[in-house]
């Protein structure tokens, strides 16, 4: 699943680095400045569209090169429960 | 069982759905039972057509709904397409009331449910009864998050509150299948599908609201439900709890590609008509059929009905074969062929003239299939939902899909492929932006060879839509994600539309081109394909055009062909119960 354009493999994806990218990601999308998502808070209380949310999975998946359920974003709904799932993912995969 | 019909269905010919049309016999005799008088007379009470409804027990239409290993037939969606064709082009009514609003439902189960589950449903349909399926909400439409009935877990099962409106058998039905929120937090994991046997439930706690008048499919009984405090045994949720929503986008792949595709039975029944009443109108010292602008819309009508007929073809072949990627193909044929449909039937009525308005004569049927084909627009989501949920797949599509990669298998469009068993357990929530069918335009139009009119027309419009893909592939890959969800701006609706042809048209290329060798030579004849291609309206917000000349000409001469010999219009003829009037 990974893409032959954008491979980037688990190098240093520190909690800040992929939260601050993520955050980037459904600021972009909700329209809200990245600064006030809070990663505790659930993301479809900002408008996240779960739908628009299958997407962000596979922008993750190209930019860190891995493969995930297309449904993570939907079970893990917060920004820290999110990051906390890609990094033991990035763990299993290294 | 109360069929006598194979379990196992023969893959050739004679099809299930000629076993159908004998049935119910030729609609426009008087005398026929089964046929439009009698028919016309339900819709006009605003009651379900009983002898046919009796006629579909006999034939026992709900096995089609039913996979073999539960006891039933359903085991190729294209064939079951074609009997339910055979059902709505008599009595829509019927193909929603007696049939596939209990399809609706069991897919769901098909998908989702456990062993039990399946059993139990497939129980209820063999012995010919009938299953609602309760989504919709009259406080929230389209908006399926918003759900408001709740069927909330607790120590002793499931405690179910709210209500669902409009819905088709509530009443008469066995059981419901309820889409219900089954957690209180927001979020795509607070739903699930709750299997409501009725007769589980304790007295006094579940009402039915009074019957929902409509302006077409008026013999469909629409009800409503309201509970309160009623309690449930918890092995009523449908799957895991919380899997709701994506049971809904797995399922409704299968359901919005083949409902909108039976509804291509009504559109024959609509050209017959007009054709029939055309035929035999003299008008300025001929019949009306010879005016050369009613020649040229009655022409682009029966293209447009090869058009739709093509494009859910491979669609509905895509579920079984390349099932992840269905999640684009299924909302692109809602969202495509209910607008051409409906289009279509406004064209005729106009050739019809005063005749389309009459509810009594030789056209009643006319203004009744009219009424009765609009839910195809907003019916089991709306047009627009469609294109919304095309929305966020772009960006990815752009990336992964419509640049370069390889071209759909050839089986996708080969007619005489086998085709495996339905694959409800390799349904995706989201093509992640990956499907084939786009990219097989351009190898497909390179393969020509010859350059005859038909081919010529073919390359020529073949050719914009390759332009389109490759400018669509530019503005999608820098499309802002604000413009991927339902906020989205009116130009990137637009795209939606822009994209959609390029799939309709590579499924007209595709399927003329890998079946040069079907017994019904139609097949292999470039001008269908010509045809279909030239009514897309590539700038979206316009109106399909005239045919060519000549196309107009092989089309019509087809059309009249066809209509004498009883044969149906779309692209897999078949013979019809119809009688000819007799020449005056
Ligand atoms: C004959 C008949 C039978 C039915 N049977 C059943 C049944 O058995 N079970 C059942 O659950 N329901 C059933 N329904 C209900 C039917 O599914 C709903 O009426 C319909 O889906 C609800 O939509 P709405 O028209 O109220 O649209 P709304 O969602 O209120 O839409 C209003 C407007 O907003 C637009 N819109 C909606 N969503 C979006 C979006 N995402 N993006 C952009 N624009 C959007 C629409 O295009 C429309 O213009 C039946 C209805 C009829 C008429």
């Amino acid at each position: 699943m990974s893409s032959p354009i954008i491979e980037k493999n688990n190098q240093d994806h520190s909690p800040e680095e992929l939260t601050g990218w993520l955050k980037e990601r459904i600021a972009e999308h909700v329209q809200l400045p990245a600064a006030e998502i809070d990663p505790d808070v659930p993301l479809a209380n900002y408008g996240l569209d779960s739908l628009y949310a299958l997407t962000v999975v596979t922008e993750i998946e190209e930019h860190l090169g891995l493969t995930l359920e297309p449904t993570v974003m939907w079970d893990a709904p917060t920004l820290n429960a999110l990051v906390e799932v890609i990094r033991a993912e990035l763990a299993h995969a290294a | 069982m109360k069929t006598q019909l194979p379990a196992a269905p023969d893959a050739v010919a004679p099809h299930r759905a000629d076993a159908m049309e004998r049935l119910f016999g030729d609609p426009r005799d008087p005398g026929n039972p089964l046929g439009f008088t009698q028919i016309l007379a339900a819709d006009e009470r605003a009651e379900m057509f009983a002898a046919g409804e009796q006629a579909l027990d006999a034939y026992g239409l709900n096995a089609e709904f039913v996979p073999p290993q539960y006891g039933g037939r359903l085991t190729r969606l294209d064939e079951l397409i074609e009997i339910m064709r055979s059902v709505y082009r008599r009595d829509p009514c019927l193909g929603l009331g007696y049939g596939v609003s209990s399809f609706i439902a069991s897919v769901n189960i098909w998908t989702a449910g456990n062993d039990e589950h399946c059993r139990q449903v497939a129980g209820m349909l063999l012995d010919n009864r009938k299953v609602s399926v309760a989504y919709h909400e009259l406080a929230h439409g389209n908006d399926m998050a918003g759900t408001e009935f709740e069927a909330m877990p607790g120590p002793d099962g499931l405690l179910l509150n709210g209500r669902k409106e409009i819905i088709t058998n509530l009443q008469r039905s066995d059981a419901v299948v309820m889409f219900a929120r089954t957690d209180a937090r927001p979020g795509p994991r607070s739903h699930s599908q709750i299997l409501v046997d009725k007769s589980r439930i304790p007295d006094g706690r579940m009402r039915y609201l009074p019957r929902f008048p409509s302006v077409g499919m008026r013999g469909v009984q629409l009800g409503g439900v309201e509970f309160d405090d009623c309690p449930l045994p918890a092995d009523s949720v449908v799957g895991r709890q919380g899997l709701g929503l994506e049971t809904a986008l797995k399922s409704f792949q299968i359901t919005r590609t083949t409902l909108v595709a039976m509804f291509t039975g009504m559109l024959d029944t609509g050209l017959r008509t007009t054709l029939r009443h055309l035929k035999s109108r003299k008008l300025y010292g001929r019949t009306a059929a010879d005016i050369p602008q009613v020649r040229s819309v009655l022409a682009g009508v029966h293209a447009d009905l090869l058009l739709c007929e093509a494009f859910s073809t491979v669609a509905a072949r895509a579920i079984h074969l390349v099932p992840a990627e269905t999640g684009i193909y299924a909302q692109a044929v809602k969202f495509f062929v209910s607008k051409v449909l409906m289009d279509a039937m406004h064209r005729l009525s106009t050739l019809l003239g005063a005749h389309f308005y009459m509810r009594e004569g030789d056209n009643a049927i006319f203004q009744k299939l009219l009424r009765d084909i609009q839910p195809a627009g907003f019916g089991h989501a709306a047009r627009a939902a469609c294109q919304v949920s095309l929305l966020p797949q772009l960006s990815l599509l752009a990336k992964r899909s419509w640049r370069d990669g390889p071209a759909a298998p050839a089986d996708l469009f080969r007619l005489d492929a086998d085709l495996p068993g339905i694959p409800f357990d390799r349904l995706t929530v989201s093509a992640g932006g990956r499907e084939r069918l786009s990219r097989s335009l351009a190898p497909g139009l390179d393969a020509i060879t010859g350059r005859d009119h038909e081919r010529r027309e073919i390359h020529r419009v073949g050719q914009q839509l390759t332009a389109e893909l490759a400018l669509l592939a530019e503005e999608c890959a820098a499309i802002p994600a604000s413009e991927l969800s339902v906020a989205a701006s009116s130009a990137s609706y637009d795209l939606t539309h822009r994209y959609v042809n390029v799939l309709v048209g590579a499924s007209c290329v595709e399927l003329w081109r890998n079946n040069q060798h079907h017994p019904d030579p139609f097949f292999a004849d470039p001008a269908w394909a010509a045809a279909a291609l030239n009514r897309l309206t590539l700038r979206p917000g316009t109106r399909p055009e005239n045919l060519p000349g000549p196309l107009e000409q092989r089309l019509f001469d087809e059309l009249l062909e066809r209509y004498e010999s009883s044969t149906s219009f779309g692209l897999v003829r078949r013979q019809l119960a119809d009688r000819l009037p007799k020449e005056n």
